[in-house]
């Protein structure tokens, strides 16, 4: 059977990282997370191309219990209510799924929040996207959540650089991102939506690997100086290895 | 280099001072590098310069974009008294995945006596013509012309029977079954 894997079991829901309440002045870090995971250690990868079949291009990745598919369409006509534009334009549509949150969502239509990872998406991807070329055309971009465990957007940047290149969209490079969260001041490579919700900030950083230019950079919440950078770091690596995986599966697509 | 190197988008696949960019590959500083995924190849220059260096992709998306000078293959869809409107279906020999749409200016439609054409006597909604792209336009349209003995209409049914008629000029198509002429801005047939 091709692409079969053996999924992890969800970690159960009270497990969390290990608190000191003794009145020690030296706090001791736990030296592995809810997961199993070391704190520079990304989760298991999972990445499909072609999994829309009407789409131009399409891919599918799962960080663990982060699910996130990415369907491209185009080129195509460019839509006639916006101005005209001699170079391509790229539109980026990026929806969670109404249950890919704990809490079922209710809400039809996209949401402030969607259309903010959206926005955040589009200059994440256009770099990287030989609009020169797309003369007069538009690519459209659709990713869908499907379950969000923390590092959502790092997954649909990924998700869709992989599927713009599934679609044979001339590309100046792959985009691979990455999340780190800082907590207790641990630094976490590619936190759950558990270790997100309980660190007081995080950084996603999305880089070109060839070139190693930064597309993205998101920081939420409180961070160090020190700390951030470090996060930014690590980051960088956590592309790195990200970026390898995403040009394997290429590599192997062609083959097939 | 061997024959079956695989590139992804941002690999280097050699120098500019050896090599020339050719489609699936862009130059940055010095060196070559692809921006699709698939086999690389390389191919004789012209004339003796260097060898060409192509990424050939899967399923080729830069086909469906449309340059000027392209000939293209569009369905008449309106015929007004100074402009008829098609849906451009296949730019080359790449059917289009999505209709663009496009305009033959009165002025376009043909190479002489262009104040006295007729657009009821050129085209009618429903041919096929082969035109080609004279300017990209505007956000609704790309701009076509047909003022060339090449280009025109290529297929069109007769009014009378229905059947597909033959050009017999330049300027009008017969109908095999019923034998009634209807004026058309012709494409002259390709030589068999």
């Amino acid at each position: 059977m091709l692409n079969c894997y053996t999924p992890r079991r969800a970690p159960p829901a009270a497990v969390a990282v290990e608190e000191q309440t003794s009145a020690d002045s030296s706090r001791k870090r736990p030296e592995h997370r809810g997961d199993g995971r070391k704190a520079s250690e990304l989760r298991r990868v999972y990445l499909d191309l072609g999994v829309v079949s009407q789409a131009s291009g399409s891919a599918y990745l799962e960080l663990d219990h982060t699910k996130v598919i990415c369907a491209v369409y185009g080129p195509h006509a460019q839509s006639m209510d916006t101005a005209f534009s001699e170079e391509g334009q790229l539109k980026c549509d990026l929806r969670m799924a109404p249950f890919a949150q704990p809490k079922r969502s209710e809400v039809r239509g996209q949401t402030d929040e969607e259309r903010e990872l959206s926005a955040t998406l589009q200059q994440a991807l256009e770099a990287s996207v030989r609009l020169d070329l797309l003369t007069k055309t538009a690519v459209d971009v659709y990713v869908t959540v499907l379950a969000a465990d923390g590092g959502v957007l790092g997954a649909a940047i990924t998700c869709a650089s992989l599927a713009l290149a599934n679609a044979s969209i001339e590309l100046f490079d792959l985009v691979a991102a990455c999340t780190a969260a800082c907590a207790d001041g641990q630094v976490l490579l590619d936190p759950t939506a558990q270790e997100e919700a309980a660190a007081g900030g995080s950084v996603l950083v999305a880089v070109m690997p060839s070139s190693r230019e930064v597309t993205q950079w998101r920081q939420r919440g409180r961070l160090p100086s020190a700390q951030a950078a470090a996060a930014v770091e690590l980051c960088m690596d956590g592309c790195a290895g990200v970026a390898t995986m995403m040009r394997a599966r290429l590599l192997a697509q062609v083959d097939k | 280099m061997a024959s079956t190197q695989l590139a992804c988008p941002g690999d280097r696949l050699g120098r500019a001072s050896e090599f020339t960019s050719g489609p699936g590959t862009y130059t940055r500083g010095p060196h070559i590098f692809a921006s699709l995924v698939g086999p690389v190849l390389q191919q004789e220059g012209a004339e003796g310069g260097l060898p060409v260096i192509t990424v050939r992709g899967g399923r080729n998306a830069q086909d469906q974009v449309i340059e000027v000078g392209d000939v293209v293959m569009a369905r008449v869809t309106r015929v007004r008294a100074l402009l008829a409107s098609v849906e451009i279906l296949c730019a080359g020999e790449t059917v289009l995945r999505e209709a663009y749409n496009g305009i033959i200016k009165k002025e376009d439609v043909r190479a002489t006596e262009v104040d006295r054409v007729d657009m009821g006597q050129s085209f009618r909604p429903g041919d096929i013509v082969r035109a080609r792209v004279s300017s990209l336009g505007d956000a609704r349209q790309y701009y076509l012309t047909t003022a060339a003995p090449d280009l025109g209409v290529r297929w069109a049914k007769s009014d009378a029977s229905g059947a597909i008629m033959v050009p017999v000029s330049w300027q009008e198509m017969q109908c095999p079954v019923t034998g009634v002429r209807e004026p058309r801005k012709c494409a002259r047939p390709d030589a068999s």
